[in-house]
């Protein structure tokens, strides 16, 4: 069976190793941990909120929480899941946010019938030929799709099937039951299947 | 095993977390319905394409930005951006602040107006019935007045009366003695009411143009209480007028002279003191009043009162005129003369 590999990060030694040195007054360590995950963080914020401009905010706000926090940190787990954690909930403390349903209701009356280049927001993709363009079409009815998915579930998909983690760091940095998060994850992504498939609307 | 229990273990077998049991009896379950069989297809395809979308990289200046949020600024910038942003909440706000400010401060004002009237007033009641009347306008009793009537000019400065754009009167009187002046005082009197009988009257105006109005009286035997700017009994009395008429020609000579020399000493302190005369009314030399208009600089002002001190002391300080507010005075000097 396609059994999906897990991704234990195993350089989280080297994680440690930075916070450590950043609680023993070292500053720059924590530039070490922003190169470092800062692209894995911005990704789910990406897939979280739909908006590269949100992401942008979030990711941000997510790496200013954990230095203003580091020096607190215990090692109870490992700073990617909880750096994933801090994510997590900004993203959805950003889905509750005024700001975030006003600025996204103007998006969608802005974006309503409008087909000309909708993910251009993605600063490293251009516009492509037919193929290309088929993929782009088909990643933004993916984002969209996700989108539309209760926090909850989205939470889980993004967690599991886009960023990849694995149920044990899944189940750290949500907090839920292994059990619930199973069943969870099986209803997200029939959900999704059902969204895409144009089953539900 | 039933389709709607297959449809439930899907994810968790694709995964690879179903116990080897419940494994063992979906993949029986899948190889005899199709239904299912799909169904796992599409979400192994579904589950594939998530694990491939493209990962969205952070931007390049990414840690940049994180520096300069974190670091801690005190710009202009940034208090401007408290102040007003969001502009459609704040602006509005702001104004409103400042409507409020503005009507309590108008409120204010319009409670307080009667009672600087009445500071104004009683400043100058010098017991004019003028300014009786006008106080009347108030409602105030004559009681009231009474226990208010002598003048603090302390606290009637020319700027703050100049604020409600009213003329300031500064009354001078003077007594002629012999020798000439030999007393002075100043008190606040108002622009249109007579100069005071049997004195020397000051007036000073802070309106547009400040001067001083001075009248000047033969120096008849006065009663004591004509001194008192309070209580100014008219030299024109019926006991007055009915002294004898060769003694008034007489003392009317000495005073007359007594008035052409405090005329020239006045122009000749006004002069010393970077000021100019700017017209002197002399058609009738020996006729009152006789008006002298000087031009002042008003960083000299205090000059041009300690001279007139030196003339004669002040019963009463003069009031102080702030420098800052124009650059030369004028003044209006009448020499008055009753007969």
């Amino acid at each position: 069976m396609n059994k999906i590999e897990l991704h234990p990060d195993p350089t989280h030694n080297e994680d440690a190793n930075l916070v450590a040195a950043f609680q023993a007054g070292d500053k720059s360590a924590f530039d070490g941990l922003v190169r470092k995950h800062k692209d894995r963080i911005f990704n789910l914020c990406y897939w979280f909120l739909g908006d590269y401009q949100e992401a942008n905010d979030c990711a941000q706000d997510t790496f200013i929480k954990i230095y203003r926090n580091m020096l607190k940190f215990r090692f109870k787990s490992t700073f990617s899941t909880w750096a994933h954690r801090i994510a997590v909930n900004t993203c959805k403390n950003r889905l509750k946010s005024f700001h975030y349903r006003f600025s996204r209701k103007i998006v969608r009356l802005d974006n309503r019938g409008g087909t000309s280049n909708p993910d251009g927001d993605i600063a490293d993709e251009t516009y492509s030929p037919a193929v290309e363009h088929e993929k782009m079409e088909r990643r933004l009815r993916i984002r969209k799709a996700i989108n539309t998915l209760p926090t909850e579930k989205k939470t889980v998909i993004v967690l599991r099937d886009i960023q990849g983690l694995p149920y044990e760091e899944i189940v750290n940095l949500t907090g839920l039951p292994l059990g619930t998060l199973k069943s969870k994850l099986a209803r997200a992504r029939k959900d999704l299947r059902a969204i895409l498939s144009g089953e539900m609307s | 095993m039933e389709c709607s229990k297959s449809g439930e273990l899907l994810s968790d077998y694709l995964d690879g977390i179903l116990d080897l049991k419940s494994a063992t009896e979906l993949e029986v379950h899948l190889s005899g319905c199709e239904r299912c069989r799909q169904e796992f297809d599409h979400l192994k395809a579904l589950v594939t394409e998530l694990n491939r979308m493209e990962s969205i990289r952070a931007p390049d200046d990414f840690l940049n930005q994180i520096h300069k949020r974190l670091q801690p600024r005190f710009s202009f910038d940034n208090v401007v951006k408290k102040l007003f942003f969001p502009l459609r909440i704040k602006i509005p706000l702001e104004f409103a602040a400042a409507a409020i400010v503005a009507v309590i401060i108008f409120s204010v004002l319009a409670i307080r107006q009667p009672e600087r009237q009445l500071v104004r007033a009683t400043g100058r009641s010098i017991s004019s019935s003028a300014v009786e009347k006008e106080l009347d306008g108030y409602r105030v009793s004559p009681e009231l007045i009474k226990s208010k009537a002598k003048p603090d000019l302390r606290h009637t400065t020319p700027r703050k009366l100049a604020e409600e754009n009213q003329p300031i009167v500064l009354a001078m009187v003077i007594k002629i003695g012999e020798s000439g002046p030999v007393t002075q005082s100043m008190g606040i009197q108002d622009a249109a009411t007579e100069p005071l009988p049997g004195k020397v009257a000051g007036v000073m105006e802070t309106e547009s143009r400040p001067s001083i109005h001075f009248s000047e009286q033969k120096s008849m035997p006065q009663p004591p209480v004509a001194e008192s700017a309070e209580k100014i009994v008219p030299a024109r009395s019926p006991r007055q007028a009915a002294s004898p008429r060769k003694d008034e020609q007489e003392v009317k000579e000495k005073a007359l002279l007594n008035l052409s020399e405090t005329i020239q000493r006045l122009i000749k302190i006004v002069q010393s003191l970077e000021g100019s005369v700017l017209s002197e009314s002399d058609t009738e030399p020996f006729q009152s009043p006789r008006m002298v208009t000087v031009s002042l600089p008003a960083r000299r002002y205090d000059e041009f009162v300690a001279e007139l001190e030196r003339m004669a002391p002040f019963r009463m300080p003069p009031p102080s005129y702030p420098v800052s507010d124009q650059d030369s005075i004028h003044m209006q000097i009448s020499f008055i003369l009753s007969d």
